[in-house]
């Protein structure tokens, strides 16, 4: 089972410190600076969304160029050879990845562009002449040895690692079972944990099809 | 890699952590375990460090010194000795025409640090003679310092902030720390996991509301009757300390009988909540073991009755006898990285450094003598507060404003009649880092070091010194700003010479009895000082007040309580909504230092956003992310649309960071007379859909880059060395090229 990050909303004071973590890490790797968590705010819930890194990813299954493939226990995006299709997006049940482009207009802000369209339309609906957009989503800072950079900067601890594999009490081979039998599609979306023995009895009743 | 220690410079909480410096660039941050933040920071303490290295996103810095000849003459590049001899010569024929009163300085709360104020104060009452010197705290907590200085003697927390997560319960009043100060709410969600008790009062069902106890949704402006009530319910349903009352208040009859007139089930009308829930709630705060703090921000300050709220407050405290024990008390949280300092270092118009007033015969000798001084030289009379700025031009009264390190044009009220006020002053000086809407319309442009290229002291919101490094050298021409002050003061005939800020500090704590303690020592050795700290102590106090004793005069808390006035501009048919201005959480102030970080610009940028409840949107056919134009009876402005249910219906909230979407475009420069300070949380405006919404987007774009293209003009001005000609070829034939 992947790893993912777990996401507390007793915890989230909706600061959004993990969305300006997260674009630093991955601009100082060269990658899209756009941060791969949002922020949602209902009424009463504040809490980040990002990739649940599902077992059996649907935007992988989808991608024309197999640009997201199963690595290392983590869905990863090559921003290389994606082409920009937005299949991914359309697939994705959580709204976790989405396109980004980079404006040859200039570097994130420094750009004054000519907007085409209202910035509220959704961004699988937009597209501007001679912008280079690829996929992002995230990708567990898995480049990072000290692991997901939005997990050491939330400064109320809202936000954990979660490493499933390395929890005993999972039974491997059933796991195994029920993802070959197509049971087990989005397992990971235990979200909203509230705290680790949450996450154990989620990741317990997990299988059930859905 | 270089590390090197600093304080944050954004936020009042005061966080630690060490600038990664590699080949001259700032390239990244790194937590220390500082005594509030604990190896945390938040998103601007992560990564609000890129505009050092002027990364020109927003607005260039400045690196030289330039002036204007004459008023509407372009900016020119000079030395500094021409730009200095330049401003003394003006300044001293202001004075000898008409006074020292006739001139105006400020105070920063932002990077410059403790010690550069206090040069500042000193060049002003030293070299000037006038006590016309303000700070930005007069538009946002200075109802706390006057408010708190008549109740308890001393305007500044009672309590500290890693001590608010051993509180039994915490009262927020007005404020809304997930985004104001997040590494203060951190300490607030851990309260909770301790048991604490939560009690928030809020028109807006903001982050710290999720968690609360009990959640009290209260009008807008309602606040002196909703405390009122909260103060009968104290006394009438048998929640008073009476022994604590009769040992250390006076007033407490007169404060019963105003407030006998706000039984919460007679004012309900007016506060929009539960008479029960307030009852609840008093009983909550009253009886919580072992202590309760009551915290609030701007939803209090930036109000019409601003100190006559504090002051209900603080009584409130006292009646309750929730404060003078440890973690107990009053929580008025700053909002600027030095606010607190530069009002401990004296730039108010009535108080010397440590808060002694400029019309004690004794303080003004004392300081005289310091300063080597005869003492008819100090100025007895208080002076000019910065929000008398705009008349005090008007009248004729002010020809010189110097303004150091603040943004006017962008923080004031009514920016339109700020913006005529700055151009309409005879002589205006700004020293600043960076080119903004305030500093292009100056006579004299003053490059400072940037914080991170000077060391310095800050006073964290809670009374605690910390001292901060220097991470790069200067860039370009910049001094640090106490040497421009002392250099200037020189040339004015008073002479100032310093070495270092160690040497001005020390200077500053041997006037003030309460920072005698707290020097460079045992700053590096405790980490930090927090005053009050008398000379030889190591440790100051994390608590004030202790066993109920009061810094006022008598030693007792003087209760107060006042009664309700409505707020000045209340909503009609044209415009039935109410204007309250809040704050981002990822930019900052004016925003000329966060909007040049690239990730926080990323996150956030113009025409911010304006708040809505769902209702308010339909009715208006406005939908979430659409850019809408907010209008009142002083502007117009466009900013984007976000819809929802976490607002209260009837009013709409707006960030003042935008230079676009600028709010104070639209507010009102009314103020509480005792203050000063601008009612900038209740005015009335309108929202109208745009149907074009590519033509609105465009719009705002369009007014952006003409804002910033100016700013880059003016700014360019730097770029021709003294006395060079710069050849332009014939401008018919650069047109043909572009």
């Amino acid at each position: 089972m992947n790893r993912f990050i777990g996401i507390n909303p007793e915890k989230c004071i909706g600061c959004g410190t993990c969305l300006s973590a997260c674009s630093d890490a991955h601009r100082e790797r060269g990658l899209q600076a756009e941060p791969r968590l949002a922020l949602t705010r209902t009424g009463e819930v504040s809490a980040a969304i990002t990739c649940h890194h599902c077992e059996g990813a649907p935007c992988a299954t989808v991608c024309p160029v197999n640009a997201i493939t199963h690595e290392d226990g983590y869905i990863r995006v090559n921003e290389q050879t994606c082409i920009g299709c937005r299949l991914c997006a359309i697939a994705c049940p959580f709204g976790a990845i989405h396109p980004s482009g980079t404006s040859i207009a200039g570097v994130a802000g420094t750009c004054d562009p000519t907007p085409l369209y209202p910035r509220a339309l959704s961004p699988l609906l937009t597209q501007a002449p001679g912008q280079y957009t690829c996929a992002v989503k995230c990708d567990m800072c898995a480049f990072d040895p000290a692991g997901p950079r939005c997990v050491a900067a939330c400064p109320t601890a809202a936000l954990t690692l979660e490493d499933p594999a390395a929890e005993s009490e999972l039974d491997e081979a059933k796991r195994q079972r029920e993802l070959a039998s197509g049971t087990l599609l989005c397992a990971e979306s235990v979200f909203f944990l509230e705290g680790r023995e949450a996450s154990r009895a989620a990741a317990a009743t997990e299988g059930r099809p859905r | 890699m270089e590390k090197h220690q600093v304080i944050c410079p954004y936020c009042g909480a005061g966080c630690k952590y060490n600038l990664l410096v590699e080949n001259n660039q700032v390239i990244g941050t790194e937590p220390l375990n500082g005594l509030t933040n604990q190896g945390e920071l938040c998103l601007k303490g992560m990564s609000g460090y890129d505009f050092i290295n002027d990364t020109k996103i927003l607005t260039p810095r400045i690196l030289y010194p330039m002036i204007r000849r004459h008023k509407g003459a372009e900016f020119e590049r000079v030395s500094w000795d021409e730009a200095l001899d330049f401003t003394a010569k003006k300044m001293l024929q202001i004075i000898e025409e008409s006074g020292p009163d006739a001139i105006m300085t400020t105070g920063s709360s932002r990077g410059g640090g403790n010690e550069a104020n206090y040069v500042m104060q000193k060049f002003t009452r030293a070299c000037i003679g006038t006590n016309n010197i303000d700070n930005c705290a007069r538009t946002c907590h200075g109802p706390s310092i006057v408010g708190l200085m008549d109740v308890l003697g001393s305007g500044c927390m009672s309590c500290s902030i890693d001590g608010l997560e051993d509180a039994g319960c915490i009262f927020l009043f007005g404020y809304n720390p997930a985004v104001s100060h997040p590494i203060v709410a951190r300490r607030i969600v851990r309260a909770k996991e301790k048991g604490a008790k939560i009690i928030v009062a809020d028109p807006r069902r903001i982050e710290t509301a999720r968690i609360a106890d009990i959640y009290l949704q209260i009008n807008n402006g309602c606040n002196v009757a909703f405390l009122n009530s909260f103060a009968y319910c104290l006394i009438h349903d048998g929640l008073i300390d009476e022994r604590f009352i009769a040992e250390h208040t006076t007033g407490f009859e007169e404060f019963a009988q105003v407030v006998e007139g706000y039984a919460p089930e007679k004012v309900a009308h007016i506060t929009g909540v539960d008479p029960e829930m307030v009852h609840k709630a008093a009983r909550m705060y009253a009886t919580a073991e072992p202590s309760a703090i009551v915290g609030w921000g701007m939803g209090v300050t930036q109000q019409k009755q601003g100190v006559k709220a504090v002051r209900t407050l603080a009584s409130i405290a006292c009646i309750s006898g929730q404060i003078g024990k440890p973690n107990s008390g009053v929580a008025p949280v700053r909002g600027q990285n030095n606010v607190q300092g530069s009002c401990d270092m004296g730039m108010w118009p009535s108080l010397y450094p440590g808060y002694q007033k400029v019309d004690d015969p004794a303080v003004r000798e004392k300081f005289a003598k310091a300063w080597g001084l005869p003492v008819e030289k100090l100025n007895p009379n208080p002076g000019a507060k910065l929000t008398d700025l705009v008349h005090l031009v008007k009248e004729g009264k002010l020809r010189c404003f110097y303004n150091y390190g603040e943004d006017p044009a962008q923080t004031e009220p009514d920016a339109q009649e700020m913006i005529e006020t700055l151009k309409n002053v005879e002589f205006f000086v700004c020293q600043d880092i960076f080119m903004t809407q305030t500093t292009m319309l100056a006579d004299v442009l003053l490059p400072a070091t940037s914080w991170g290229e000077h060391e310095g002291v800050f006073t964290a919101s809670d009374r605690n010194f910390q001292h901060f490094t220097a991470a790069l050298p200067p860039k370009g021409e910049c001094r640090h700003d106490w040497e421009i002050f002392a250099d200037l003061s020189t040339r004015m005939g008073y002479p100032m010479h310093y070495e270092n800020t160690r040497e001005i500090w020390h200077e500053c704590i041997s006037l003030v009895d309460n920072f005698a303690g707290a020097t460079y020592e045992t700053m590096e050795e405790q980490g930090q000082a927090q005053w009050p700290i008398r000379e030889g102590e190591s440790v100051g106090k994390r608590d004030m007040y202790a066993g109920g004793v009061f810094t006022t005069a008598d030693h007792k808390a003087h209760l107060h309580a006042d009664e309700f006035v409505e707020p000045t501009e209340l909503p009609d048919e044209e415009y039935p909504l109410v204007l309250c201005t809040v704050r981002e959480v990822g930019h900052y102030s004016c925003r000329s230092m966060t909007g040049n970080c690239r990730a926080l610009a990323a996150l956030a940028d113009e025409p911010g956003h304006v708040q809505m409840h769902p209702d308010d949107a339909a009715a208006r056919g406005i939908k979430h992310g659409q850019i809408v134009r907010v209008f009142s009876r002083r502007g117009s402005v466009y900013s984007r649309a976000e819809v929802s249910p976490r607002i209260n219906k009837g009013t709409v909230y707006m960030t003042y960071q935008w230079w676009i979407g600028k709010c104070n475009a639209l507010t009102m420069h009314v103020t509480d007379p005792m203050s000063g300070t601008p009612e900038d949380k209740f005015s009335a405006c309108q929202l109208e859909a745009l149907p074009d919404q590519v033509w609105a987007e465009n719009e705002v774009q369009r007014q952006y880059t003409e804002l910033k293209q100016e700013l880059v003009n003016n700014a360019d001005r730097q770029d021709v060395a003294p006395g060079a000609v710069a050849v332009f070829d014939d401008p018919a034939h650069v047109d043909q090229i572009v």
